[in-house]
């Protein structure tokens, strides 16, 4: 007993309880609540649950390390149970309660939502001053800050379902927060219309882990619980305990189906098409949403139900294969967009897509140091990019950029942070985690060595594009008449950016022993209470050729974009002149949009279309106006029915019982 | 409770339709006002009996338990817990009714056939968890239409009279313990509902009335010869011929099934269905056109478009319920077996009502009927809840009952402001509402999230029991409903989006200018939109009034599997030992 379950218990409320009153105020408040308000109570409520976080994290610190997680229950919320025979308490029913977990991993995802997201508020007090929903949009970020909250704290998987939803209303209200725009309006529709696919997904996952979840003496659970789940998923005494033993299909089952929400989340493959058109929202929700928090969840997921997912190694393998994968052609992808937000959007795909599979492959700490850092700098290039945004009035264009360098002494400079950590350049924060990631790759993965090939070559892609922005935008001479004209952000922009720079410079220095260089692990050691200890650096060597190699290549990236676009050495139409279908399908994003389309939305629209005109009106009306009809034709007098009038209808009725009456009677006599 | 609360909430829109009658059809204000104070008064004592409801003591220890005296073992009690009953002779007495349970286990064949029955129909009323929410429903639903009625509408003392009349007709549904009586009500409402349809609405009211009625009436003939056929067969077998609903479904589950009728022809026999499957499926043909299922929904549509938006609050609101409270009271518990019998059936059937009312929901463009083909869709889910034939799922089907009633409503109420203010139904000519509209966004926003299933909004428990139900039956069926959620979200999002986001658009027909909701529009929208948000986020109230009920009438389904008739007592007591922990 330590952290008292009271402690942990007021922590949780105060945590969910601050931005949740903030969404309320705001939301009841409406347009009544002067701006003044709400540029202080939108980023307060928020800093304010991160102190309370940081709290809760000092306190989880003191004590030992096997005593770091204590589930508290918030409320009872849902009591089905009903006992079926006297006496006996009842299995059948369905019982919720708001429980909250607090331990490391939630703690940590709670301190990048809360710590991260309060940056963002701040800078979005600056960044939507001018707009006319402002208080909308500050009910809206306070709601996802709560909602997101509730996805990582709950300790319940129907509370876990609700936080997961509930993010995605919130992502969805912000994409299309300026719904006056049509592109916006359909990019939310879009992302809303995946996440519920992903819903669908991880509903019919707790579906199944609800109804064929078995304890140690073999008899089913009926739980949603996790901590019940998680510690009865595992082999035990009984043979049929947990969801069928290791490897059984109905394992299987549930990984692939927690993978699908994963994946819609996450904007995996091939779930992955809304997240660039979700740029259409302002810059910071891009940077809240589509970085640091709500694409992670998909991640946090997989390490979350790390106890499932080691039970079903083929849907951990479809999960690390998925990973890699999207990582990779979102890398292909983010090498020839123009649109300055959607590069930064591929290579968040990218990197979460490196996440998903370290998570596939049983590398958890590796995934949550990633998914750490990465919020930090993926953060910090969307800010930037945000105050390019700002200074040029809204154009996203690389090609209408160029010559920021001097004009935006600070943002300059922190992109330039961002993009070194995006590309896992030594001593800043994305290459500590991302050779770790990497090199766990190599020696855990079932088929490690190949993936590790493509893992490792996304190194030079990512250096690569987010370079390939760096010297357009922000070298070269300006392209347009706002690009001329740009200044730097205002303070309330430009600090937030600063300290994100400021953490993504030392944030790996948390993790500094990967290769075994030094003793000190503290991150991973800070995690293992929930994820356990990575079966790794079995071999020291391989994992030291693999930071080399990665590293390299990350160079190799980077010089190459120094070449193409810094000094114009090689033509930057080389590919599309030689290659123009390689080129093709990188613009067109592998033309996954197109395949979408004609895969499904005009399938099902076409279906709709043939019922509403074919079925509808000539088979099932069709019958009721041939009955009719017939009828009519039948007799002359038996027209009356078309007439209205009730005492006809009465009369039939009557007459009809009169005869049932005699038929039944003469039946039973 | 000592006086008949629910003999007063019946009768008092009764009461207040014979008040309005009174008054000359000039005074407009006196006539809205009284039908106003009907609807308050009744929504008032409906909730007095729902707090009087969740007050009572757990539901095994109550009365009903009392009454089993020490020297009937064999004494049966209903498999489900009906309160505040009230019962009164009608067109047969009670004194051959109160022998009626007892004899049920002594000597049944021995009975003289010669002596023609009785009709023991009785004035018998009674609530349980199922009633005494949609009971609350109606009381609210019937309040907001009232309020919704504009004081210049035409004929504004028609309306209020056959809204009053049909009020007391749908709590003749809802209340009524006796087949005959339920019957005369099921059949009352529908003629006020009926000259509702046909008097007031959009311009091809006339054949969507007549539509209405015909399948309707179709429809409840059927279930007529059924309550006759439950009545003789029922009392053939036992000696009891009784309409008394309790009574029968104890004598229902004793008597023999029957053999399946045959038919001869042509030297070869070919065995169909028994007597209690007959008499089900016309039970549940009746339901099915009410709820509607397809294939039997095409009045739905008309009706819906044609209806006026005061109306429609109510029709979609409550009556369609009707259908599904039906099968559950009058079909799970009166054919037990039958009911596992077309349960695949009937699962089919509501899958493709899900699915058939999304795709074509999905291609509508009149909101109007868009939002009756949702409705179709919704009730498909809650066909499927029922179904199930586990608590989880049904206990989902009533929950998600009383959160459609919510929602429908306030999309008729929606559609209704919409259609007053553009003269238009046709969701593509109107966009960019919000900005000008901004309370009528945010409100609509929050009912088109609840129509598909946005977590801590009413129908999410509803929905996500549901689903649980099924997939507990079998993934199939839950995956199908699922699929229908998704669907759900593509098409109200697009409603949604289309006429309150984008650049503004209306029509040009339309009059010059355009305002923000007016007081008493809010105040018609606000209250079910605070219910959809309260029930969501805190459902416990509805959800221990109903799970108790659910599972009663799971366990009265279930009688249908176990073929156990020599202890009755022991099968039945069970539930009403089985209490929430």
């Amino acid at each position: 007993m330590t952290i008292g379950s009271t402690f942990a218990t007021v922590g949780a409320a105060v945590v969910l309880g601050l931005p949740l009153a903030g969404f309320l105020v705001i939301s009841l408040g409406g347009r009544r609540l002067p701006r003044a308000v709400v540029r202080w109570l939108g980023p307060g409520v928020v800093l304010a649950a991160f102190a309370c976080v940081l709290v809760l994290l000092a306190a989880t610190l003191l004590r030992p390390a096997a005593d770091r997680s204590v589930t508290v229950m918030l409320w009872q919320w849902l009591q089905l149970g009903v006992p079926k025979v006297h006496g006996v308490p009842g299995a059948l029913g369905f019982n919720a309660d708001f429980s909250v977990t607090i331990d490391p991993l939630a703690l940590v995802m709670a301190a990048i939502i809360t710590g991260v997201g309060g940056l963002i508020h701040v800078y979005s007090v600056g960044y939507m001053a001018e707009d006319q929903g402002f208080n909308r949009f500050f009910a809206y970020m306070n709601l996802f800050v709560t909602s997101m909250l509730v996805l990582v704290l709950s300790a319940n998987l129907v509370f876990l379902v609700i936080g997961w939803s509930m993010v995605a209303f919130a992502s969805y209200a912000l994409i299309a927060f300026w719904y006056e725009r049509p592109t916006a309006v359909a990019a939310g529709r879009k992302a809303y219309i995946t996440q519920v696919i992903g819903d669908l997904g991880l509903v019919l996952a707790a579906f199944l882990i609800f109804v064929s979840l078995r304890g140690p003496t073999g008899a089913l659970l009926h739980t949603v619980s996790l901590p019940t789940i998680f510690a009865n998923v595992g082999p035990g005494p009984h043979f049929h305990n947990g969801l069928g033993g290791s490897g059984s299909g109905l394992v299987t089952l549930v990984g692939v189906l927690l993978f699908l929400g994963a994946a819609a989340k996450s904007a995996q493959w091939p779930l992955h098409t809304w997240l660039p058109d979700a740029m259409e929202g302002p810059t910071p929700v891009s940077a809240l949403i589509h970085a640091a928090t709500m694409v992670t969840a998909g991640v946090y997921l997989v390490v979350r139900f790390h106890p499932v997912f080691q039970q079903a190694p083929i849907a951990a393998g479809l999960v690390a294969v998925v990973g890699i994968g999207t990582a990779w052609m979102a890398g292909v992808i983010g090498c020839t967009q123009h649109d300055i937000k959607r590069v930064i959007a591929y290579s968040t795909m990218s990197q979460i897509g490196l996440m998903i599979f370290a998570a596939g492959i049983g590398a958890y700490s590796a995934a949550i140091f990633h998914l750490f850092t990465h919020a930090f700098f993926k953060a910090l290039l969307f800010l930037a990019a945000g105050n390019v945004i700002h200074a040029v009035h809204d154009e996203q264009d690389l090609r209408q950029l160029g010559g920021l360098r001097r004009r935006m002494r600070l943002t300059y400079p922190a992109f330039l942070i961002g993009a070194l950590a995006l590309s896992g350049i030594p001593i800043f924060a994305g290459w500590f985690s991302k050779e770790e990631l990497l090199g766990s790759g190599l020696v855990l993965g079932p088929v490690t060595p190949w993936l590790w090939v493509i893992g490792v070559s996304i190194n030079a892609l990512t250096s690569f594009y987010i370079f390939r922005v760096v010297w357009t935008a922000f070298h070269g001479a300006p392209r347009s008449e706002p690009a001329e004209a740009a200044r730097e952000a205002p303070k309330v922009m430009t600090i937030p950016v600063l300290i994100l720079a400021g953490l993504a410079t030392v944030a790996g220095f948390l993790e500094v022993n990967f290769a075994g260089w030094h003793p000190l692990n503290l991150f991973q050691a800070f995690l293992q209470p929930v994820v356990g200890v990575v079966r790794a650096h079995a071999a020291a060597g391989a994992d030291a050729a693999a930071l080399v190699a990665g590293t390299l290549l990350s160079v190799f990236g980077l010089g190459v974009a120094w070449l193409v676009y810094g000094r114009r050495l090689i033509p930057a139409d080389l590919v599309s002149r030689r290659l123009p279908w390689l080129y093709q399908l990188s613009f067109r994003k592998f033309y996954w949009d197109e395949t979408y389309e004609v895969v499904f939305a005009r399938p099902v629209l076409r279906l709709a279309e043939g019922l509403t005109r074919v079925v509808e009106p000539n088979v099932f009306d069709g019958v009721v106006r041939g009955v009719r009809d017939a009828i009519g034709a039948l007799a002359q007098d038996f027209r009356s029915f078309q007439t209205g009038y009730f005492r006809e209808y009465a009369t039939v009725f009557f007459a009809f019982a009169a005869l049932a009456l005699l038929f039944l009677g003469l039946r039973i006599a | 409770m000592s006086w008949p609360i629910l003999t007063v909430i019946l009768f008092l829109p009764l009461a207040g339709a014979l008040v309005i009658a009174a008054i000359p059809k000039e005074r407009r204000r006196l006539i809205r006002g009284v039908a106003v104070g009907t609807a308050a008064a009744v929504l008032g004592l409906a909730a007095v009996l729902l707090v009087a409801f969740y007050a009572l003591p757990n539901p095994s220890h109550s009365r009903l338990s009392g009454s089993v005296s020490g020297q009937s073992l064999h004494r049966v009690v209903s498999p489900i817990t009906f309160q505040f009953q009230e019962q009164a002779s009608w067109l047969g007495s009670l004194s051959e009714l109160g022998q009626g349970p007892s004899s049920l286990n002594q000597g049944n064949n021995s009975v003289n056939q010669s002596i023609p029955p009785p009709i023991n129909a009785t004035y018998h009323l009674g609530v349980d968890g199922l009633a005494v929410w949609l009971v609350a429903l109606t009381g609210l639903l019937f309040l907001i239409a009232a309020v919704a009625v504009r004081r210049r509408e035409g004929m504004l003392k028609t309306f209020a009279i056959l809204m009053c009349i049909s009020e007391t007709g749908v709590l003749g549904v809802l209340l009524s313990l006796d087949l005959v009586l339920f019957y005369f009500f099921w059949e009352a409402a529908l003629i006020p509902l009926y000259f509702l349809l046909l008097g007031f609405g959009g311009e091809r009211r006339g054949p969507a009335a007549l539509k209405f009625m015909v399948y309707t009436v179709a429809g409840s003939l059927f279930m007529l010869l059924a309550i006759m056929g439950a009545y003789f067969i029922g009392g053939a077998q036992t000696g009891i011929y009784t309409f008394d609903l309790p009574t029968q479904i104890l004598i229902q589950t004793s008597v023999h099934a029957g053999h399946p009728t045959s038919l001869t022809l042509f030297g070869h026999t070919l065995r169909f269905l028994t007597p209690a499957q007959w008499l089900f499926l016309a039970f549940a043909l009746a339901f099915a056109i009410k709820i509607p299922l397809v294939p039997l929904h095409t009045w739905l549509p008309d009706a819906y478009e044609s209806g006026s938006p005061p109306f429609l609050v109510f029709f979609a609101g409550i009556v369609s319920k009707l259908g599904a409270f039906g099968f559950i009271r009058y079909c799970l518990t009166l054919f037990p077996g039958p009911s596992h019998t077309f349960q695949p059936v009937l699962l089919a059937l509501g899958v493709t009502s899900i699915l058939y009312g999304a795709l074509m929901a999905l291609r509508a463009v009149n909101i109007k009927r868009m939002i009756g083909y949702a409705s179709i869709s919704h009730l498909g889910l809650v066909v499927v809840g029922i179904f199930a034939l586990d608590v989880d799922g049904l206990n989902g089907a009533i929950i998600q009952m009383v959160n459609h009633g919510l929602i429908i409503a306030g999309l008729f109420l929606c559609a209704g402001m919409l259609e007053a203010r553009f003269h238009t139904r046709d969701r593509r000519q109107l966009a960019g509402l919000a900005r000008r509209m901004p309370i009528f966004a945010g409100l609509f926003l929050v009912i088109a999230l609840a129509a598909f299933g946005m977590p801590l909004l009413s129908s999410f428990v509803g929905e996500f029991l549901i689903l649980l139900g099924a997939f507990e039956v079998g993934p199939a069926w839950a995956v199908a409903a699922g699929v229908g959620t998704v669907i759900a979200c593509w098409y109200m999002l697009r409603l949604y989006q289309g006429v309150m986001q984008g650049s503004e658009r209306v029509p040009a027909h339309a009059p010059a200018g355009f305002h923000d909701l007016r007081r008493v529009e809010v105040a018609v929208l606000a209250p079910l939109v605070a219910l959809i948000a309260v029930l969501g986020v805190y459902p416990e109230p509805i959800i221990r009034d109903t799970r108790f009920s659910a599972n009663q009438y799971v366990v009265s389904a279930d009688r249908g599997v176990v073929p156990t008739p020599a202890s009755p007592a022991a099968r039945t007591v069970g539930p009403s030992t089985g209490a929430p922990p």
